[in-house]
């Protein structure tokens, strides 16, 4: 059943909200917000893992004599003398681990950089010495292979229809072979490893059969859930903490196996245990988007984009079929007439892939939008013109369901403006300035609108303090603002009288924050509760003898300090006053239509519910965007910079314009260092990195960034959630691989299919 | 890292007794004597902290007659800063403004820079070395590093950063810095102060090319105590009219994939003195002389611009992951040339 969202009155929040400043700006910017590593832990030792340079054999002897004989080491744990746990499940199978494997299960060595031991001792340093001391001998086995695109990678396998079925629509070998141009060509995304500043990291602390684990987290429940299954023990015997997350962008939102080590450690010695992951290891312990191959075919008729057929091959791991289906997006992106697409993966000798920043979409549309930009230019049309004749906005084009809203002709004529695009010659290689190319580039951006349940207390005192709690994660996107400006919106106080808790498993439970979910969802179940709040209020004022009887008590709103209704007013703190034990106490849980509520029932166990993406049996949902991208390329050495970017985003109701705006800035800086700079290399005889520390593995530096503009089209959503909101962490990256890419085709003349683009193919071509 | 004793001489004499002893290591700023030792790569016994060391001249740039001097001390910004450097030898400052960044520019110096190791990553990961077959159970150790067995150039094979120049088909590790282009391209000489004495040598004779190498853990010509005191650069019209080119991956701090210290003296239409040092392409500072015998004596033009460019490229060996190397560092060439070339002077 559709429900719809009169989200302008109900909620009494402008569709684009005040940029208030972070909640806990000044705590960062001081140091004094507390981290997962900066969690006091009195008596803590210091862990170290070792890992092998083998990517594939078996652990033939191990040697820790010297290891032990280091002064202050406690513990060395290898697969021979690992306590049995519980099998704590991947995400995938319901748990919440990274990857189905555990490292140090048995003697095998499925990847180069394998965890195989973890040294316990008093010190860092001494845990440091003792790692590097550790002999793990291990005898190598067969050929291995790191990359999908390797000359000896084994075949891609079709993934079977119980995997991924087939999006289908029309008959597309006729509608290309109908086409009037036609552009068939395969486009490679590279291995990128997670460096947020925040290495990963554990604290783990046993106390009195309690376990709490101080780790960076964008999932306290599910964390909550993986340990206690891993140390069979219930639910409530785990607590898990991240107050603050220094980049997590999908690094931390599954749990890694060390964080298991590391409590078992703890268990063991009967002491805390704190476990620095080193940023080399940052490259083969955690997760990372694998390598992808999209092989496209677009057509263009009638001057408008016809048929697409994409299959997307993912990089996954030996033991788990991993990969996030891209073509889900890039058949809903046009309005096609005739659609396939497939998916497919290759299994490599790697850790398994996982989530990073728009995870299906940033390889995905690095295809669809380069073919889109190389259609427009075979046909000699201007590739907005092509986008905005192909827009899809009468309804979704695989199943025909109407968007809940849908701003992509928009966002594409906004920041065609704001970027001058009507400026842009239609030749490529036509702008020289000095010995510098320069070149402007388009690419539509989509991010599928995820929902999914979601629960929230808040606490309303008689002074007219506020406390709202939930498991939620704050990732630097403005999630403990957000919640404190709902909440003194909905119950008519300051700002400053709210007070956010989230980063606790001891709070409510709540799904991963991840999918651009937060907000929109957990900020709707704090919203529920504040009106549950407000309905107790109204309820108090209303009845025989309160300051507003004889109101009709729905109509009551909280506003300013007073509760109104109609032209009558009285101060809360006179409302507050009558209530028993002077507080307020109120849950609120969010359930988004098309999901049951017997679907939430694991909730509270397992952290996870029933997610929706791009449809409900209702609604296709999605936000949308358009980047725009100036390229300078050198004539002499091919280097490649970016003067200017300008991106246009609606996703419904922007709760926050300053964090909406960091986030969608943030986006577009991370796609420039991601089809330019980052790629994990690979020693293909070892299949082994040879990039993995910050001097090497690129991202961009304030250098590289100059023009940075997010614009926010203004949208109004009645079907998507009750605040109208859309997710916004993932959009603004999700066009701009694409959009750089056909900026330096413009600039040069050279187009380049394969990611990460360098100066070398630049002086290649 | 391996538990280490930490000297903090005063005095040279006192560094130079200090650094003779077996397993000992001078620290000059440590940018990259610290990573290295946390990555095992570095093993010192003892470390001897030469920044606290008390004699000025360590630390003072002067002009002195037709020289220009740069103590060992001196930090990499100071010296970018300097106005004589500014003035006489800006290819100096520029190669120094486009290294690192300015906290590592504060910390490191001048004679630590010139130190500097490879990134090269089997150089700087000593677990390579487990992969190769017929591994010894013990790593012996050269120099302070683990290497020293061959097992590090059996290891080793061609990758994005890796050298064209200078290289034999087993090392071809890239020398990553900037400012020691500008040395080797002007006939700076080192000042060295050792348990035998002062003595000074040619900046290019300073480090080892792979094929002079007896061992493979050979790099610098030092001897076990000899501390770098200083550069002394010959002042030159060619050395005033400089530039530092540097092609990289990002915009700042990055080592360069191609870098060239050019200088140009002109005398009417005919090139009277050229110096060409090249970065990022080769195994040690790299001067190009070929290049430059190309050039002196003629016309500067693009034709003349691209033999030459060709010239300093006609012995390299190239790999897939480095070839494009060669059409860069031509390019970087004829860039600075042309940039030069516009230049008054």
């Amino acid at each position: 059943m559709a429900e719809t969202y009169d989200v302008v009155t109900d909620v009494n929040l402008p569709l684009i909200g005040e940029g208030r400043p972070r909640y806990e700006a000044r705590a960062k910017v001081t140091g004094t917000a507390r981290y997962a590593a900066d969690e006091p832990m009195p008596g803590a030792l210091f862990a170290r893992l070792v890992t092998t340079p083998h990517a594939t054999g078996r652990v033939t002897a191990i040697d820790d004599v010297a290891a032990l004989a280091v002064a202050g080491v406690r513990l060395v744990l290898t697969h021979r003398n690992m306590p049995g746990l519980g099998a704590a499940k991947a995400y995938f199978a319901g748990g919440a681990m990274q990857s189905s494997r555990d490292p140090m299960e048995t003697d095998e060595i499925a990847y180069a950089g394998q965890t195989v031991g973890l040294v316990v001792a008093e010190t860092p340093e001494a845990a440091r010495l003792a790692a590097d001391r550790l002999v793990v001998e291990v005898a190598p086995s067969g050929s291995p292979v790191a990359s999908m695109h390797a000359a000896d990678a084994p075949a891609p396998e079709l993934l079977p229809e119980d995997a991924h079925v087939p999006i289908l629509k029309g008959d597309v070998e006729a509608a290309l072979a109908e086409a009037d141009a036609v552009v068939r060509a395969e486009y490679r995304t590279p291995m990128q490893h997670h460096n947020p500043i925040e290495l990963y990291f554990t604290g783990a602390e046993w106390r009195n059969g309690i376990l709490t684990a101080y780790v960076p987290s964008q999932w306290v429940s599910g964390f909550r859930a993986g340990l206690a299954e891993a140390f069979g023990v219930p639910t409530e015997m785990v607590r898990v903490v991240s107050r603050y997350v220094g980049g997590g962008f999908g690094s931390k939102g599954t749990m890694l196996h060390q964080t298991v080590l590391a409590a078992a450690a703890a268990r063991d010695l009967g002491a805390p245990v704190k476990l620095y992951v080193g940023r080399d290891q940052m490259f083969t312990v955690g997760s990372f988007r694998g390598q992808t191959t999209q092989t496209i075919a677009v057509g263009l008729k009638d001057g408008r984009l016809s048929a697409l057929d994409h299959r997307q091959d993912s990089q996954t791991s030996r033991f788990d079929t991993f990969f996030l289906p891209g073509t889900e997006q890039t058949t809903r992106m046009y309005d096609w007439s005739a659609l396939r697409g497939l998916e497919g993966v290759v299994r490599t000798d790697v850790n398994t892939p996982g989530f990073m920043r728009a995870p299906a979409e940033v390889p995905a549309l690095f295809g669809l939008e380069s073919a889109v930009d190389e259609l427009a230019v075979a046909a000699g049309v201007d590739p907005v013109e092509l986008r905005l004749a192909s827009d899809a906005a009468g309804g979704e084009p695989v199943d025909g369901l109407p968007w809940t809203s849908h701003g992509l002709a928009e966002c594409l004529r906004r920041g065609a403006d704001a970027f001058g695009w009507a400026d842009r010659p239609a030749e490529a290689r036509a702008q020289r300035r000095g010995d510098w190319l320069f070149g402007q580039g388009v690419a539509s951006a989509i991010y599928p609108t995820y929902t999914k349940p979601a629960t929230a207390e808040v606490r309303f005192g008689s002074d007219l303090s506020v406390r709202v709690s939930a498991a939620a994660c704050e990732l630097g996107g403005g999630t403990y603002t957000i919640f404190q400006q709902i909440a003194a919106n909905e119950l008519g106080v300051p700002m400053e009288s709210v007070r956010v808790e989230v980063g606790s498993s001891d709070l409510p439970v709540n799904g991963v924050a991840g999918g651009s979910t937060q907000t929109a969802g957990i900020g709707s179940a704090v919203l529920e509760a504040c009106r549950r709040v407000r309905e107790e209020v109204a309820r108090v004022v209303t009845r025989p003898g309160g300051a507003l009887e004889g109101a009709d008590a729905a109509s009551v709103r909280l506003t300013d300090g007073r509760a109104v209704a109609g032209d009558r007013a009285v101060p809360l703190r006179e409302a507050m006053a009558t209530v028993p034990f002077g507080i307020i106490e109120m849950r609120g849980q969010w359930v988004p239509s098309g999901v049951a509520l017997s679907e939430t029932r694991e909730f509270y166990r397992s952290g996870a519910a029933t997610q929706l993406g791009f449809l409900t049996e209702d609604f296709a949902r999605a936000a949308f965007g358009a980047n725009f991208v100036e390229v300078a390329v050198h004539a002499l050495t091919g280097e490649i910079r970016v003067p200017r970017m300008v991106g246009a985003f609606a996703f419904g109701r922007v709760m926050n314009e300053r964090t909406a705006r960091s986030q969608l800035t943030g986006g577009m800086i991370w796609g420039v260092g991601s089809v330019l700079h980052e790629a994990t290399e690979l020693d293909h005889r070892y299949a082994r990195h040879v990039n993995s520390d910050l001097g090497e593995y690129f991202m961009p530096v304030n250098a590289d960034i100059a023009s940075v503009e997010a614009i926010i089209v203004e949208e109004e959503d009645r079907h998507i959630n009750p605040l109208g909101a859309k997710g916004v962490g993932e959009l603004g990256i999700t066009g701009m691989a694409a959009a750089i890419a056909n900026a330096v085709h413009h600039a040069t003349g050279i187009r380049l299919r394969e990611a990460p683009i360098r100066m070398e193919h630049v002086l290649a071509s | 890292m391996t538990p280490f004793a930490y000297d903090r001489p005063r005095t040279l004499s006192d560094a130079v007794a200090m650094a003779a002893e077996e397993g000992a290591m001078l620290y000059a700023g440590g940018t990259t004597m610290l990573d290295l030792m946390k990555l095992g790569v570095y093993r010192p016994k003892r470390v001897v902290d030469l920044t606290f060391l008390e004699d000025p001249a360590l630390r003072e740039i002067a002009v002195e007659g037709d020289t220009l001097r740069l103590g060992a001390l001196a930090t990499m910004s100071q010296a970018a800063e300097d106005a004589a450097v500014k003035e006489r030898a800006p290819v100096l400052s520029e190669s120094l403004w486009l290294a690192a960044t300015q906290q590592l520019r504060h910390m490191a110096t001048l004679g630590g820079n010139v130190m500097q190791r490879t990134r090269d990553t089997y150089f700087r990961h000593p677990d390579w070395l487990e992969l190769v077959e017929g591994e010894a159970a013990d790593v012996p150790t050269y120099g302070n590093t683990p290497y020293g067995d061959g097992r590090l150039t059996a290891v080793r094979q061609p990758t994005r950063l890796s050298a064209v120049l200078g290289t034999t088909e087993a090392d071809t590790a890239s020398y990553p810095g900037d400012f020691a282009q500008g040395l080797v391209a002007f006939d700076t000489v080192v000042e060295v102060v050792g348990p035998q004495g002062a003595r000074e040598m040619p900046f290019g004779d300073l480090h080892v090319r792979p094929a002079d190498k007896a061992n493979e853990g050979d790099y610098a010509r030092l001897d076990a105590g000899e501390v770098i005191t200083g550069f002394r650069v010959p002042l030159t019209p060619a050395l005033a009219r400089s530039i530092y080119i540097k092609a990289r991956d990002r915009e700042s701090y990055a080592f360069a994939n191609a870098s060239a210290a050019v200088g140009l003296e002109m005398e009417g239409g005919t090139v009277a003195d050229v110096r060409i040092g090249l970065g990022g392409v080769a195994t040690v500072p790299w001067r190009a002389r070929e290049a430059e015998d190309a050039l002196r004596g003629g016309p500067l033009t693009e034709e003349t611009m691209r033999a030459a460019a060709e010239a300093a490229f006609a012995d390299a060996v190239t790999h897939e992951a480095n070839a494009f190397k060669v059409p860069l560092g031509r390019n970087v060439i004829v860039h600075a040339l042309t940039t030069l070339s516009k230049l008054e002077g």
